[in-house]
Parts: structure tokens; C-alpha cells; sequence
């Protein structure tokens, strides 16, 4: 390759290293949700190319370069340690020997992969200026593997998945253009070495000699060996289309194989990491329990709570839901009401069976109207998990969803919790709906008597009315009384208190410092909020719902959770966001009061009574429709969705769904191979047992002895196997060689060519004649066809060459293969200009 | 011509395939999945590249075309063409592996040459060019070419040998005759009168002047000349004459310890081979030629390139034995005509080769001696550029 073209393909790996290293660290930026540092390095890539490469203005010496590395290195080592001091202190803390004492011991692991990530990043930005060379090379794109590692940890979106094949796309091209860059240049440094040891060798002789003689002249050394620098070889003729086809080749190759792999690598779902994406957790707004407060302004957050979608249960088609739902979260029943004239609900203790994380979710009564929900929440610090009651155990639920009787609420149980899942799926039933509404009113079940002493605690907590709201259970009265409300009609009382805090009498707000200004201290909030300010939000209404309900007699809880969400149509699921947290009310109210319809297929001594809902914030109307959907906005879903089909299909392929997507499809259960692969006689003759599981089976001696003897053996049979038939087929004869494989050993495949041009003009050799009658019967047809004269001659000179060749032992040098060469051509230029006049005539 | 392709991981393979399994047992044991797919877009590259490294080799053939002879100094230009007789798919980063190594000498002496062949299309050929400096007269064997490739990611390397075993032929240096060996040439003419068979008009053109000398004709003389310079001179005139030399160059091997007697065979046979090649260049005339070496070759025909193949062929392996014989030699000298100069090139003495008579004419040169270096001018060794070194001339 000549030297334009080695500096070409020197110049297009300077630009796809730098695109290399930009992209790594835009995939690591992404994950971070923050790209200053891709920014950084972008910049820095294109400028080192302008500046460092092309016009050598700025190159940063080797031993900056490495202090510098070493400076960086150990600053990012000391935040892996856990320092948050900045690397003037830390050297000073070096050199005051107070190093141990800024170190913290450790950060959590999202830090520290952040380190790791961030000190690749900064080393690779130090050697973008500096001088390439191969080693530079080849380090930028193995720190710039080592980040896209640590990137892949972190990262959840979709986008990185594309990212990703951008990157390895990338890469393909960098190593390509690495390889070929490097190939050239290493010919060159070993020629430059033979050309030294050569010399160095007549060095050595000529000093044996007297010098300045001629005799030096006479003295053999190494023959010395160069290259035609004049090979025009062009960068644009090595770096075309089909360098690149080959390459997108692999690329698709590579994607297709690492779908394969991804879908058929075992899983065995045990380990805590399978969900993968490393973050902090987030302070979310749900909480468990709530104090009514009346200072700051509520923020509406964004941020995705969970998300959502319903199918059937037994047919496992789309189920449609209309209205929003409600997804219970915590249930809040005791009231408190402190000397600080703060308003407290809580939850109900948790079972101390809990602990033991034997509770599980219990099975459906039948499977009528059993509706599946799927729920792929944001992890918090909170184990909470919502749904929509009752929840029923699926074949699929996880075994890690408990629900706790006593407080009501399901969880994560504590083996699953881990600092680095940050998302969990799960899935249950629930027989809430009807006809595509969540029906207001539900059974409340006891199975055992466990349940029913736990039902009767919270019964008589829901029972409870606090002393100090005696003059709200005067109003609820009196108010009732005006509206003339049958009180042994329970359903009617709850309506009409709930109409009542709906009404324009009340005030929803945010802005809890309105609140203030006109709160009466002294006085129970909720009280407060009912007959005196009548400005709050839901916390506030559900607050004075419950208490109006049970000053009334009717048992009344407070729940917690998320109401509504936003539907996406493209995956048909409901998206439901933090700013969709909510606060409604829960009565309770006795057995007659349910439709014979609601109790069909259950055991009527399990029925203890009715859950109805109740909202009474005013903000929600239920016969609002939801605003129309907008293109942005269904990009926006197409894109959500999009993130739901990664995290379940990719992020979250659990065991199960690996055997249904993929093993179930081929008529495989791996679970069967495997025994069935396990109880193969090899497996015993070679001493292997399988029985225990495979991880015990590979932690075995007998394994490890197998894996290292194993290929050794392999190898020595093959290279046998090799050598055998090596020796066999050099025994047998030789292949009979064709004409033209024969002409070309004798090196006359130019009359070949002779013969070829000749049978395209109807001059054909035919077998029995040999080549000098051939051309003798050509040059008497010549005539007749018009053609020059001149080809008489050629034909004549090439059949003298042809004979002195193959017959003279004359083989062709190379001045005289390019006349023999220009023959041909000239050859083929007059039978072609014979043609065309040929041609010519016919038309005419 | 016999191929074996081999494939091979290479240490950058090694180390990829290293990273590639740690990854690989990360993801398994840890599970995140993510890490999967990067460990299979790792892994299927490697994969991809094993069958990619042995299919590039795939229906490729080379040839090689060098000259079979040249002489020492010059420089051989050898043409390394690969041809690729796939329909579709081209082979980029051919590496093509030559080695050139005197025959019968071990095989470390073998001199290896690498280039690189960016590019060979489907269906299409390419070449690439190199040139061995042999200094060395003797017979060299190009043997075995290796075609190597890594692409595209050089992680595995694919080898293919080729057994073309060629042979080249290196005479020796052809160097320049000087002004001595011309007054050896005409030793005979000064004082001396005898008839002479002349070729064309018996007076040439007049070309140039020069001093008299005894024994010049007076009506040679240029009086104009003579009278401005205020002595005599006469002109010179071009003479055409075939003038038969008898060359015989007699290597004898006198086993000297010292080990000078290399030097003067070297020298003896760069001579001859001058001498030879500078008859060839002018057309006419008759060349007798004997050398006499382990055997006797005899050559008595005009000069031409052919006869100069032939001599460069027989100096190129020739080694000293016995040389002329007091039989031999006087059985070369019976034939000869008057006019005939004897010359003689040897590795000995005249009174160490038996004072072999050379008549009044003939001249004996000892290529042992000092003196014989005054025939010939060699030319220096040229510069190697790629080593960046220059070398003593």
C-alpha cells in the first residue's frame, strides 16, 4: 500500500475512533441522564483530530500524558473509596498522611461503577491528544469497551438497545481500519529490520576486509529485499462499497447471533440482579402514612409511577377498561390527633408472620370475571405494591408477592428487595370489574379465623370516632337531617356525605398555605376543614369523609394510592404517573347490603360484608371524558411502549417467559433436556453427576479435570485425523488438470485468450487441429471477413510466442509478458473494430 | 502447487476472547440481562471472523514471475500476482509471505519478505511488486509463498501456503573494464608489424589526433595540427577490425587456508563476466571462451545475448577445481590463429598453474595478486534507504 493511501486509511480511523469514544460515552451519558461528559468528550475528539492529528499543533508528551493518567487514576480510585474531596486535598491528604481519614469507606455500587466509568472516560480523553499510535489505538478502544460494560449496567431505555448496535457498527469499522492500518505499518517496520539486519550483517564482514577496497564490492551478504513504492493502490479502492457491505454483513450476522444467544443463553432466575439497572431510589410521593399538613405548595410530579395493563384472566385476550381505575396502595385506618394539632392517619400493624414471608397471596373463588393485572413498578425504599382489589394469586404471580392481612397491603417480600433493582413486574387477578368499570362495591371474605381476629381488630378501629371532633358529628347530623337521609340506609349516607365534600361548598387546592391563614389551632384539622376553612386536597376530603362516616356508625377507612393514569393505545396500557397519587375512602357496610349477583359462586359464610368506594375529592369526575389524543402524543405512547415491550422482553426475561418465548416454540422444555442430558451413560462413564443441578455438577474435580483434559484430547485426535488425510491425499495421483489449467502452468493462458477472442468471431479451434493450423486456417478466412492485416501479423507473433514458450522453454520475462500482453489487446481492438463494420454493413 | 490453510487465534484474539468469557460469565451468573446481549454482539464477531479468516483465503491462487537469471548487484524485480476466483466476494489485507535462501545453505539463512495486498476484487487479480538486492553470485530458491490474512478484525489469522518453488540463477557482477585492460588489448600493436584481416575500409574515418610514435606512418601526420602545436601528430583513424580474443578463465582451487582464494574467484569470474558482457554489447567479431573450472566449457561463436545467458548461468554455481591443464592448454592453443590474443583469468599464477605458455601476445592475469583489480571497476553498493544506512564503498 502506497503512502497516500496508508495516510488515507490512517485518517478514517482517526475519525471512527473518535466517533467510538463519543458514542461509548453517550451511552454512558444516557444512563446517567446526563451528557456533559459526552459533550466533553465529543468535543475534545473532534478537536484532537483537527489539532493533534492533522495539523500537529498540540500534542501532549508521553510523560504529561501518563502523570496526568496517574493524577486521574488515583483521584477517581479515591471516590471508588468513597472521598468527595477534590484532587488538591487529596494530594495534600497524601502528603499529610491523612489519606485513610478522607476516604469514607465506600460508596454504594451505582457510585462506584460511576468512578470506574468516569476514569475511562478522562483517560481516554488525555489520549486523544496524544500522538497516535498503535498502542493509543488500541487502548481507546478497549477503555472504550470497558465504559459501554458499565454503561449496559445502568442503562434501562430502549435507546441504548439501538445505541448499542450503533456502538458495535461503530467498532466493526474501527477494528477493521485498526487491522489494516496496522498490518502496513508492521510490513514496513519488519522490511526496515531486514534491511538493518542485512546491512548490520555486511557491517560485520567488511570489517574482516581492509576498508575503502574494492574487494567489498565482491563480498556477499543477505540478499535485501524492497517494495515497488509506485503500486497504485488507492485508499478509495480498499475503503469502497464492498468494505463496507462486508462489514453491515457481519453487523447483521452479529445481531442475529446475539438475539439467539440473548433468547437461548440459560437462566435460572435466582439471582437478585435480574432485573438489571443500577439507581438511586426515588423519594416518590406515595407514602404510607399521612399527616394532614398546611404549609407549601404540592408539586405535581411526573414521573412514572407504574405501569399498567388488564387482560382476561382465562382467555388472555385485551381486557378494556373504562374510567379510570383505582390501584389501592396503602390502607390507612387508625387516626391520630397529636398535642401539636397535627391530624395523623395509619396503617394498621403489619402481621408479625411477615417477617417470615410466609403470607402469599390467596387464590381466586372462581374465575368468573377474573381480570388480569400486570404492573411494572418503579422501585422505592417503600416494599408497597399496588393493584386493584382484591388481588388473587395467578399461576405466574411471583413468589415474592406477599399480602399482608392485617395492614392490608401487599409487598415485596425482603429476599427480592435489592439496592439495584430498580423496577419489578408482577402480575394478579382481581374480580373488581364489571364489564369493564371497577365495581364500587366489593366482598370482604374471611377464610380463617386468623382472618376474622384480624378483621374484628380493624373493624373496631374503623368503629372508632375520635373525642375531639364532636362538633363535626353535630353537623353530619344536622346535616343529614336537613337532607332528610334515611341513617339506617348506610348506602344513603355515604352518598350524601360524599356529594356533600364534592360540592362547590369545598374548596380542592394544592396551595396547603392557603390553609394557614385560616386554620383555627386549637381545633381538630379535619374538623377544621369541614366547618370552618373548607379548603384542602384529597388528603383532607377522603380525612373528613372518613370521620363524618363513622361519627355517623359506618365503619370507614382511608386509602392510599394511585387513581387514573394515561392510556397508551399502542400498547394498551395505562401509564400511571406520581402526580396520579390519591387519598379515597373505603366504608364498610353489612352483607344484606350486596346484589344477590355479586355473592354468586361464593361461600356465603366466608362473606363478612361490603367494601364501598367512595371518592369525595371534587377535582375527578368520573363523566368527564379523557381529552383527545394528539400525534405528539401518540408518538410519545408509541415510544412508551416501546419501553414496555424492552423491559419485559429484554430487561426482565425471567426464566418463564424464556421457556414460553423460545423453548415452549421449538417443543423443548429445558428442564426435561437437561434431565434427560443428565442421565446420559456418558455422563456416568465419565464420572459427572448431574442430579445435584449443574452449578454442583461443574464445582466438581471430575469437571474440571474433564474441561482441561477434555480439549487436549480433542486436539490430538483432530490433529491425527489431519495428518492421515494430509498423507492420504498426497498419495493419491494428482488430479487431471484441464486445458486451461495447463496452458496457465506453462504460462500460455494469453493464447487462450488468443482462442477466446477468436470463437466470438465464429473462428473456433476444433480439437483435432493444432494451434499453428488453426491460426493458418484463421488467416485464410481473414480476407473474407475484412479484417486488417495487421491481425495477420499479430497472430502470426503470437503463435511463434506460444510455440518458443510452451514448447522452447522459453518462459516470458516481465518486458516480455506486457508486449505479449499489448498484442492481445491490440488484437482485440481490431477484431472489434472488424465486428462493428461487420455490423455496420448487416444494418446497412 | 499444493495449499494448507490454517487458522489460528492471535494474541489480540486471545485477549478479546478473554474479555468476551469474563463478560459472558458476568452476565450469566449476575443475569442482567443487557450485559447478554453485549456479550453476544461481542462473541458473534469472533465467531463470524473464524469462518471469515479461512473463507478469505478461499479460491485464491498466487504466481509469481521473477527472471530466472541476473547477475550480482542488480537489482530483481519480482511480480507476486493473487488471483481471486470467487464470483462475489473480494479479500481485503492479503498478506503475502516470500522467502528467497541460496540453495543448499540451511533454513535460517532464508531472507523472508512481507507486503501487504489491500485489496483483491472478486473475480480479479492483484499484484504487488518487490525487488531482492543480491550482492552474492550462486543459485537462490524462492520456495514456499505463505498468503496471510486477519481481516477484518484481526482477532484470528488464516494461512494459506503455496509451494512454487522457483529457482534464480545470480552471475556475477558485471562491472567496468578500464583503461588497462584496453593497453592489455593492444599490447600487440605498438612496434609490431604483421598483417591483420580487416573488416570493411582498409582507413577508417578520422576521428581524433595524437602525439606520433615510432613505427607511424608519415602520412598520418596533421600538418596543420603539427605546426600549431610545434610537434608532430597524426591523425587516428577509426579501423574496423574483428579482433578474435581467447578468453580463458581458469579457476583453480589451490585450498588456501587463508581463505583469499573466495576473493579471487569471486574476482576471476566478475571479470570474465564483464569481459563477456562487454563483447556482447558490440556486435561483430569472434569470442573463444574457455572456462575451466571443476570441468572444461568451450565456446567459440560470435557474441551474443545468448552466450552471455549462458556464461552468467555456468559463473552463477561455478566453483573452482582443477582449472586448465598443461594438455588442456595446449590443445586450446593449437587451434588457435596468429591473430588470436590468448588471455588468461586466473585464481593462481602463471608459475603456480605450470607457466602455460601464452605465446608473444597473451597475457596472464593473477586474481590473487593485487594488480588484477586494475582490469576492473565494480560498482559501489548502492544505498539502502530503508534502512536509513549507508554502507562503506
Amino acid at each position: 500500500m502506497n503512502r497516500k493511501a496508508h495516510q488515507r486509511v490512517e485518517g478514517w480511523l482517526q475519525i471512527a475512533i473518535v466517533m467510538l469514544v463519543s458514542s461509548g460515552a453517550l451511552l454512558l451519558g444516557s444512563g446517567q441522564r446526563d451528557f456533559q461528559l459526552a459533550t466533553l468528550v465529543l468535543f475534545a475528539g473532534v478537536s484532537s483530530i483537527i489539532f493533534t492529528d492533522r495539523l500537529g499543533w498540540f500534542r501532549l508528551p508521553r510523560l504529561l500524558a501518563n502523570v496526568l493518567m496517574i493524577l486521574l487514576a488515583f483521584y477517581w480510585l479515591c471516590v471508588f473509596f468513597g472521598s468527595d474531596a477534590g484532587i488538591t486535598e487529596l494530594i495534600a491528604a497524601v502528603f499529610s498522611g491523612r489519606l485513610t481519614s478522607v476516604l469514607r469507606g465506600g460508596t454504594d455500587s451505582f457510585s462506584r461503577l460511576i468512578s470506574i466509568a468516569s476514569l475511562l472516560v478522562y483517560v481516554q480523553l488525555v489520549m486523544l491528544y496524544q500522538k497516535k499510535t498503535l498502542r493509543i489505538y488500541g487502548h481507546l478502544a478497549i477503555f472504550s469497551l470497558l465504559q459501554v460494560v458499565v454503561a449496559a449496567l445502568i442503562n434501562t431505555g430502549w435507546e441504548f438497545g439501538l445505541g448499542l448496535v450503533l456502538y458495535i457498527t461503530i467498532s466493526f469499522f474501527v477494528i477493521s481500519l485498526f487491522h489494516l492500518f496496522r498490518q502496513a505499518t508492521l510490513i514496513e517496520r519488519q522490511l526496515r529490520r531486514a534491511s538493518q539486519k542485512a546491512n548490520r550483517h555486511r557491517q560485520a564482514q567488511l570489517q574482516q576486509l581492509q576498508p575503502g577496497s574494492q574487494r567489498a564490492a565482491l563480498i556477499g551478504s543477505l540478499p535485501v529485499p524492497s517494495l515497488d513504492r509506485s503500486a497504485r493502490v488507492t485508499a478509495a479502492g480498499v475503503l469502497g462499497w464492498g468494505f463496507t457491505r462486508h462489514l453491515l454483513g457481519i453487523g447483521v450476522g452479529t445481531l442475529l447471533f446475539s438475539i439467539a444467544f440473548f433468547f437461548c443463553m440459560p437462566r435460572t432466575g435466582s439471582s437478585s440482579w435480574q432485573q438489571p439497572g443500577f439507581g438511586h431510589y426515588r423519594q416518590v410521593g406515595f407514602r404510607r402514612d399521612v399527616q394532614l399538613s398546611d404549609v407549601g405548595q404540592l408539586l405535581m410530579s411526573n414521573e412514572i409511577a407504574l405501569k399498567v395493563s388488564y387482560s382476561d384472566a382465562t382467555t388472555g385476550g385485551e381486557y378494556p377498561v373504562f374510567r379510570e381505575p383505582y390501584m389501592r396502595g396503602a390502607v390507612l385506618t387508625r387516626y391520630r390527633y397529636d398535642n401539636q394539632g397535627n391530624s395523623h392517619w395509619y396503617a394498621m400493624e403489619t402481621s408479625p408472620l411477615l417477617s417470615s414471608e410466609s403470607l402469599r397471596v390467596p387464590e381466586p373463588l372462581s374465575s368468573r370475571d377474573l381480570v388480569r393485572q400486570e404492573v411494572l413498578i418503579e422501585m422505592n425504599d417503600d416494599p408497597a405494591l399496588m393493584a386493584i382489589f382484591p388481588v388473587y394469586k395467578l399461576p405466574d404471580t411471583d413468589q415474592y408477592v406477599a399480602y399482608d392481612p392485617s395492614s392490608n397491603q401487599l409487598h415485596l417480600s425482603r429476599s427480592r428487595r435489592s439496592p439495584v433493582v430498580k423496577q419489578y413486574r408482577y402480575v394478579l387477578a382481581t374480580d373488581a370489574f364489571r364489564d369493564g368499570v371497577q365495581a364500587e362495591m366489593n366482598i370482604k371474605l374471611v377464610h380463617d379465623s386468623f382472618d376474622k381476629d384480624l378483621f374484628s381488630r380493624e373493624l373496631a378501629e374503623m368503629e372508632s370516632v375520635p373525642t375531639g371532633i364532636a362538633r363535626l358529628r353535630r353537623f353530619t347530623s344536622e346535616h343529614l337531617e336537613q337532607a332528610n337521609i334515611d341513617t339506617n340506609n348506610p348506602v344513603l349516607v355515604c352518598r350524601t356525605l360524599e356529594q356533600f365534600l364534592q360540592s362547590d361548598a369545598f374548596q380542592y387546592t394544592l396551595n396547603l398555605g392557603q390553609i394557614q391563614q385560616l386554620r383555627q389551632y386549637g381545633r381538630d384539622q379535619v374538623e377544621d376543614f369541614v366547618l370552618n376553612h373548607r379548603i384542602g386536597n384529597c388528603e383532607y376530603y377522603a380525612s373528613a369523609l372518613v370521620l363524618m362516616l363513622r361519627s355517623q356508625g359506618i365503619p370507614a377507612r382511608m386509602i392510599i394510592g394511585f387513581r387514573g393514569g394515561e392510556l397508551n393505545q399502542t400498547g394498551n396500557y395505562f401509564t400511571v404517573y406520581q402526580r396520579n397519587a390519591h387519598a379515597w375512602v373505603e366504608a364498610f357496610l353489612q352483607p344484606d347490603r350486596l346484589s344477590p349477583g355479586l355473592t354468586e359462586g361464593v361461600d356465603p359464610d366466608k362473606i363478612r360484608g361490603v367494601w364501598l368506594r367512595l371518592d369525595p375529592t371534587p377535582v375527578f369526575r368520573p363523566e368527564q371524558e379523557a381529552p383527545a389524543r394528539s400525534l405528539s402524543d401518540r408518538v410519545v405512547d408509541a415510544f412508551d411502549y416501546l419501553q414496555l415491550l424492552w423491559d419485559n422482553n429484554v430487561l426482565r426475561l425471567n426464566p418463564e417467559q424464556q421457556r414460553q418465548a423460545v423453548f415452549q416454540q421449538l417443543g423443548w422444555d429445558p428442564e426435561q433436556g437437561f434431565q434427560s442430558l443428565a442421565s446420559l451413560p456418558l455422563l456416568s462413564w465419565l464420572r459427572l453427576d448431574f442430579s445435584g443441578g449443574w452449578k454442583s455438577a461443574i464445582i466438581s474435580w471430575q469437571f474440571l479435570l474433564w474441561l482441561v483434559l477434555g480439549p487436549c484430547l480433542v486436539w490430538l485426535v483432530t490433529r491425527q485425523l489431519r495428518q492421515s488425510l494430509l498423507a492420504r491425499q498426497a498419495s493419491r495421483p494428482a488430479a487431471q488438470l484441464t486445458r486451461s489449467e495447463l496452458l496457465e502452468q506453462a504460462r500460455c493462458g494469453f493464447f487462450l485468450e488468443v482462442e477466446l477472442l477468436l470463437a466470438g468471431h465464429g473462428l473456433k479451434r476444433q480439437v483435432s487441429q493444432t494451434q499453428r493450423e488453426f491460426i493458418e486456417s484463421c488467416q485464410r478466412e481473414l480476407p473474407a471477413r475484412e479484417i486488417a492485416a495487421t491481425v495477420d501479423g499479430l497472430l502470426n507473433t503470437l503463435l511463434e510466442t506460444y510455440y518458443r514458450v510452451r514448447f522452447g522453454n522459453q518462459p516470458l520475462d516481465e518486458r516480455d509478458q506486457g508486449q505479449v500482453d499489448q498484442q492481445v489487446d491490440l488484437l482485440r481492438q481490431q477484431l472489434a473494430v472488424a465486428g462493428s463494420n461487420q455490423v455496420t454493413e448487416v444494418r446497412g | 502447487m499444493l495449499a494448507r490453510r490454517r487458522v489460528s487465534v492471535t494474541p489480540e484474539g486471545w485477549y478479546f476472547l478473554f474479555v468476551v468469557v469474563f463478560i459472558i460469565c458476568a452476565a450469566v451468573m449476575r443475569e442482567v440481562n443487557v450485559l447478554v446481549i453485549l456479550a453476544g454482539m461481542l462473541l458473534g464477531p469472533w465467531l463470524l471472523h473464524w469462518r471469515l479468516a479461512g473463507a478469505s483465503l478461499r479460491q485464491l491462487r498466487v504466481e509469481r514471475r521473477l527472471p530466472q537469471l541476473t547477475t550480482a548487484g542488480q537489482s530483481v524485480p519480482v511480480q507476486i500476482t493473487v488471483y481471486n476466483q470467487r464470483r462475489r466476494r473480494g479479500s481485503w489485507c492479503i498478506t503475502v509471505e516470500d522467502r528467497i535462501c541460496p540453495v543448499g545453505q540451511p533454513s535460517r539463512q532464508q531472507q523472508p519478505i512481507q507486503m501487504l495486498i489491500p485489496y483483491v476484487a472478486a473475480g480479479s487479480s492483484a499484484s504487488s511488486h518487490y525487488h531482492w538486492m543480491i550482492d552474492q553470485r550462486g543459485e537462490y530458491e524462492l520456495s514456499q509463498i505463505q498468503l496471510q490474512t486477519r481481516f477484518p478484525f484481526g482477532l484470528l489469522q488464516s494461512r494459506l501456503g503455496f509451494s512454487q518453488p522457483q529457482k534464480l540463477l545470480v552471475g556475477p557482477q558485471v562491472g567496468e573494464l578500464t583503461s588497462a585492460w584496453d593497453r592489455l588489448l593492444e599490447s600487440d600493436r605498438t612496434g609490431e608489424h604483421h598483417a591483420r584481416p580487416l573488416a570493411g575500409r582498409t582507413d577508417g574515418d578520422y576521428y581524433a589526433i595524437r602525439p606520433w610514435r615510432t613505427g607511424d606512418s608519415r602520412r598520418w601526420i596533421h600538418w596543420r595540427s603539427t605546426a600549431r602545436l610545434g610537434k608532430p601528430v597524426v591523425k587516428q583513424f577509426e579501423r574496423q577490425e574483428q579482433r578474435q580474443l581467447f578468453l580463458l578463465l581458469d579457476l583453480a582451487d589451490d585450498a588456501d587456508p587463508a581463505g583469499s582464494n573466495q576473493l579471487s574467484v569471486e574476482l576471476a569470474a566478475s571479470l570474465a563476466m564483464t569481459v563477456v558482457h562487454t563483447a556482447c554489447r558490440q556486435p561483430g567479431g569472434q569470442l573463444l571462451l574457455t572456462i575451466a573450472g571443476q570441468q572444461v566449457h568451450n565456446w567459440s561463436t560470435a557474441p551474443s545475448r545468448m552466450l552471455m545467458e549462458e556464461v552468467a548461468s555456468l559463473l552463477a554455481t561455478i566453483q573452482p577445481g582443477a582449472g586448465i591443464s598443461q594438455p588442456g592448454w595446449q590443445q586450446q592453443l593449437a587451434g588457435l590463429r596468429a591473430d588470436v590474443l590468448p588471455v588468461v583469468i586466473s585464481t593462481r599464477s602463471q608459475h603456480a598453474a605450470g607457466e602455460l605458455p601464452l605465446g608473444v601476445a597473451g597475457s596472464w592475469i593473477d586474481c590473487s595478486h593485487p594488480d588484477a583489480w586494475h582490469y576492473l571497476r565494480l560498482a559501489p553498493h548502492r544505498l539502502d534507504p530503508a534502512a536509513g544506512e549507508k554502507l562503506p564503498v
